[in-house]
């Protein structure tokens, strides 16, 4: 430090500074700031939200891939193409009332038939005591003048992700493989694929094809590929499960999230839609607005689906497997009653191979992280990553403010001196002899209070290791304990913080201090862990900072009846502050994981059940880490919350 | 030496224009694509295009030097393979160039036999083929600055020279994706406008020019030539300042951008103006033919470093840059009697070369036959060098050596020869 300086004028530069500081440091205004800045954060950073629809805050989206050119080509999918596609579909409806391994067999004979090469992919699940298990189909049509180093992915699942059988959808890409095939323009080669299941058949094959060797355990016996190609350069899903009668569609639904909210570039989406709108005439919607107005509510309807899709991160149809191998990927859905048909479907997806076949590298130019307002506005993520940063600061202020308090002795009065004089006789001053100056500073400035960490530090760390056992619990146990894990979690929950506090304040006997120290600790590794998932999932970090925003703002309980009150407050005043005490630990308790879950089943109208067996598939199988951001950091934040919450309650009487 | 009987004014009529314009002897073009990748089709389509147009005015393909960097033709997303068009009527294949009037098969781009036939109805014919002259990563700002200067290794073919002297007129195009003052060469380095005038002022200094003409279609094309000084130097441009240039139309099944604006009309100009080698069109008319409501930009030019400026260069032939002069460069002086006294002074001087050579040979043989001569001046040159190398004494030894006993050593050499031969004789009866 530069205080001890042999120059005099730089000294006193010095001193003055330090005695500023120090007054500061302890000005009332200052101390008494941090929950104010922190609830403003809080406010501006849902306001945030709110303002991104305006024209101000979204763009325009735009192609910035050169080499892509939407809808530069004429299509000439039709004509005959269509007798095929009447045929397959009536074939397909009819593979539908066969078994599987007929079923199998009779799209590898259409394939063979084609003149490319097909194999199959047998796969198994065991998650939480249910089999899933299928076979995928898949043919290879190799670029005739293609250099075998690049492929590029059209899929039809068998099931849509709805459950339904695809009729038309694989029926359309087992014509387009047809008629893909007599092209010579392929730079890459394509796949067609067929997977069993939405969710389950995608994953298990990109999972293969991205792997050397598959593992046999027992939850996982996923076949390896006999065939495969170059770099996956875009998949396109293709979802259209009308029979064979044929339905004329309204509007194209593009599905984009990927698994734990990763999204395939803009580009992609971009193309679809320029193809589907400007070349096609098909309008396109996104997260099921189909009337979409353009509007302030409708763009803020769509930006809060995605953001609750993003948030779930689970999947979102037979593409969302794609995104974690960094393979870009959407789903085209045909949705409402219009007059679009198979064939003008067919031509979008040839539009859109053509354009993915001009690539000459993967899809890079545009963004990967954006939020959609509709098919042709977007928010980059420039623009809407400040809010949930604003959140995960939130927390930050709220732990550095806490660790400030946890160092300073405690002021004396509790109550508020009569007046000024009696303010300043209160305050204890010291003399600081700085080289030849001498400050006066209240004593507490200069007192250091020797914090103790390692109880602090021991509990957040076992809180948090705690949190393994719910995550453990959900993901691993038999689908028919699942809700009653639940119950039990949640009921261990509510008592939980309670015993902790008896635990630490009455056996280990922690001081306010501590406790201080284990809040703010717990509150800074929740920021720590929201501003990094920001980055990640904005959506999962948003939603969770904003379901646990009363941590930042958790104090100990008081008793307003205590002896310590009765000189100053009013019994109305004091009734009042106990409805208040008893209205936050109501919304402390509304807050917890396991209520929030259960409201939000209610909200969506699902069981509980299938909401926590779905988690669990999605985290053994797909790797969705949502669980994990729950069980692991928002619930020992929470229960941390609590501890402070109850820990005046079980302090031992003086 | 029909001339010879015809009326002389009329003579003097045939050889008068001939006299007055020819101001250069040869033309020279070189034709530079500085993009690669299949969205930039129309860069390669642009050049192929006025490749194809001085070759039909007559430049041989010995004097085009073409740069192309990719290879549209080849590309797997082309769908009529081992074809590059123009146009989306499709009616001119540029890259194998095939008779005028295409057949049905080529139109629709079918299976086409890739080699000419050369049918004797149709009226211009092209030489088959294409020569490209740079391709691929040979496109450099480094191969076309060389080439400009003609600084190559000793080993640089000829054919990829450009071997132009002071009386050759260059036609120098280029296309691709420029900004303010510079173009983009493969997306990996680029050209400045200041790189382009310095080597243009290196070609005047080496006398490589006669008059140059530069023409460019990027955007804000104009920028390119606006630090040229050098004299004799013409630059055309698609686009001013902040302005892009644009393709003019994509072809719906080739699925890109065929040609960009400029030289579009640039071609549509020179198709359907210069019908012969002997078209009497006005550089002027083709500066005024690129109107704003064409090329969608301003395109621009710049002449005032011609000699006469702008009025100059617009009464240039178009020919002059496009088409080819087929003349030989007698150099005269004033007249034909002082080259006669040149002949004769060369002639003499010839001869002095001649008589000075014999005498010299006349010399060597007296030195060679007196040998004591050579040692004794070798020696002396020896000796010269001794203050300066006075650390090697034994090197001096050994040359002072030399001097006196060269016949023995020489005696014992062919001694040693002939005892090695004896060695060899006994050996190989031995066996």
């Amino acid at each position: 430090m530069p205080l001890r300086t042999s120059s005099k004028g730089s000294s006193r530069v010095n001193i003055e500074t330090v005695a500023r500081l120090l007054t500061i440091r302890n000005s009332p205004i200052l101390l008494r700031l941090p929950p104010f800045v922190s609830a403003l954060c809080l406010v501006v950073g849902i306001a945030w939200l709110f303002i991104l629809p305006l024209n101000e805050y979204s763009r325009q989206t735009y192609v910035s891939e050169n080499a892509i050119l939407p809808g530069q080509v004429h299509t000439y999918f039709g004509g005959s193409e269509h007798n095929v596609f009447r045929a397959y579909r009536h074939e397909v409806y009819q593979m539908a009332q066969w078994s599987q391994a007929d079923r199998l067999a009779a799209i590898e004979g259409i394939m063979r038939d084609i003149g490319l090469k097909s194999a199959r992919q047998p796969y198994r699940y065991t998650v939480a005591g249910e089999d899933i298990q299928g076979t995928n189909v898949y043919a290879l049509l190799q670029g005739p003048r293609a250099d075998a180093t690049e492929a590029m992915v059209l899929m039809a699942a068998w099931r849509n992700f709805d459950g339904e059988i695809n009729h038309s959808g694989v029926a359309l890409a087992l014509t387009m493989a047809r008629y893909f095939k007599r092209w010579s323009i392929w730079s890459k080669d394509i796949i067609i694929l067929i997977p069993a299941d939405s969710t389950y058949g995608s994953e298990a094959w990109v999972s293969a094809y991205h792997s050397t060797a598959t593992e046999v355990t027992a939850w996982r016996n996923v076949s390896e590929l006999s065939i495969k190609a170059g770099a996956l350069q875009a998949a396109v899903a293709i979802d259209y499960p009308v029979g064979p009668w044929g339905h004329r569609f309204d509007k194209l639904d593009i599905l984009y999230d990927g698994i734990n909210g990763a999204l395939p570039n803009l580009d992609l989406l971009n193309t679809a839609v320029s193809i589907a709108s400007g070349q096609m005439g098909i309008g396109c919607s996104i997260h099921g607005v189909a009337a979409h107005s353009d509007s302030y509510q409708d763009r803020l309807k769509t930006l809060a689906r995605g953001v609750m899709t993003q948030s779930a991160g689970h999947a979102t149809g037979p593409h969302s497997a794609f995104m974690p191998y960094h393979v870009d990927a959407i789903t085209l859905k045909t949705v409402g009653d219009g007059w679009h048909d198979e064939m003008s479907l067919g031509r979008t997806t040839e539009s859109i191979f053509r354009s993915i076949n001009n690539l000459l590298e993967h899809l890079h130019q545009s963004f990967f992280f954006y939020i959609l307002l509709n098919a042709n506005r977007f928010v980059s993520i420039g623009n809407y990553l400040p809010a949930a940063m604003l959140m995960a600061g939130n927390f930050t202020i709220a732990a550095l403010a806490l660790w400030l308090q946890s160092g300073r002795a405690p002021m004396t009065p509790t109550t508020k001196p009569a007046d000024t004089a009696s303010k300043l006789d209160g305050l204890q001053l010291e003399k600081v002899k700085l080289g030849d100056a001498v400050v006066l500073v209240p004593i507490q400035a200069t007192k250091p209070m020797i914090r103790h960490l390692f109880l602090p530090v021991l509990a957040a760390l076992a809180v948090h290791l705690f949190g393994v056992l719910p995550l453990k619990a959900l993901v691993s146990l038999h689908r028919d304990y699942l809700t009653l894990s639940l119950q039990a979690i949640a009921l261990a929950s509510y008592l939980l913080p309670s015993l902790l506090s008896i635990l630490l304040v009455r056996t280990l006997s922690a001081s306010t201090q501590q406790i201080q120290i284990l809040q703010s600790l717990s509150l800074l590794l929740l920021s720590a862990v929201l501003a990094t998932l920001a980055t990640l999932n904005f959506s999962l970090a948003f939603v969770v900072g904003v379901l646990a925003w009363p941590l930042a703002f958790v104090r100990p309980l008081f008793n307003p009846f205590a002896a310590s009150m009765t000189l100053t407050s009013t019994n109305l005043h004091r009734s009042l502050l106990l409805a208040g005490q008893l209205l936050v630990t109501a919304l402390y308790l509304a807050l917890s994981p396991a209520t929030v879950l259960y409201i939000l089943t209610r909200y969506f109208d699902t069981s509980v059940q299938w909401t926590l067996l779905e988690m669990a598939k999605a985290w053994q199988i797909q790797g969705v880490y949502t669980a994990l951001v729950v069980w692991a950091i928002w619930w020992p934040a929470w229960i941390v919350g609590g501890v402070v919450l109850t820990s005046s309650a079980w302090k031992p009487r003086s | 030496m029909r001339l010879l009987s015809l009326p002389t004014p009329l003579l003097a009529a045939i050889s008068l224009p001939s006299l007055s314009d020819a101001t250069h002897t040869s033309n020279w073009a070189v034709l530079v694509s500085t993009s690669r990748f299949w969205f930039n089709y129309r860069h390669m389509a642009n050049t192929l295009s006025l490749y194809r147009t001085v070759k039909r005015l007559g430049v041989p393909d010995s004097q085009i030097i073409l740069m192309l960097p990719d290879d549209m033709a080849c590309n797997p997303r082309n769908t009529f393979s081992g074809s590059v068009f123009n146009d989306k009527s499709r009616e001119l294949d540029l890259y194998d160039q095939k008779p005028d009037t295409p057949t049905q098969e080529s139109a629709e781009g079918g299976d086409i036999a890739t080699e000419s036939e050369t049918s004797e109805t149709t009226p211009q014919i092209m030489p088959a083929g294409i020569e490209v002259d740079y391709r691929g990563n040979e496109v450099t700002v480094e191969t076309f600055i060389r080439l400009l200067t003609d600084r190559w290794p000793a080993s640089h073919p000829t054919s990829k020279r450009l071997l132009t002297n002071s009386q050759s007129n260059i036609l120098i195009y280029m296309t691709g994706h420029g900004g303010d003052s510079f173009l983009k060469f493969q997306d990996a380095e680029e050209i400045s406008s200041h790189d382009l005038a310095d080597a243009f002022a290196q070609m005047h200094e080496k006398g490589r020019y006669n008059e140059l003409l530069f023409m460019i279609d990027t955007c804000q094309a104009n920028t390119m030539y606006e630090s040229f000084y050098s004299p004799g130097v013409v630059g055309m441009g698609s686009s001013a300042r902040d302005q892009s240039s644009y393709s003019h139309h994509a072809d719906q099944d080739v699925g890109v951008a065929v040609i960009d604006r400029w030289t579009y009309y640039a071609l549509e100009f020179l198709e359907t103006r210069l019908n012969s080698t002997s078209a009497d069109v006005r550089l002027g008319e083709l500066f005024d033919f690129m109107t704003f409501d064409r090329v969608h930009s301003d395109a621009g030019i710049r002449a005032d470093l011609l000699e006469g400026g702008e009025e100059a260069a617009r009464n240039r032939r178009v020919l002059d840059f496009f088409g080819n002069v087929q003349g030989v460069d007698v150099e005269m002086g004033d007249g034909g009697r002082e080259s006669l006294g040149d002949w004769r002074a060369d002639l003499e001087a010839l001869r002095r070369i001649g008589e000075r050579t014999k005498r010299e040979m006349g010399e060597l043989n007296v030195t060679v036959g007196a040998g004591s001569k050579v040692s004794a001046r070798e020696a002396g040159a020896d000796r010269s060098v001794l203050p300066a190398m006075r650390v090697e004494g034994d090197v001096l030894d050994m040359a002072a050596s030399t001097g006196g006993s060269g016949w023995l050593k020489k005696a014992i050499g062919g001694t040693s020869l002939l005892l090695l031969g004896a060695a060899w004789v006994a050996g190989s009866k031995m066996r």
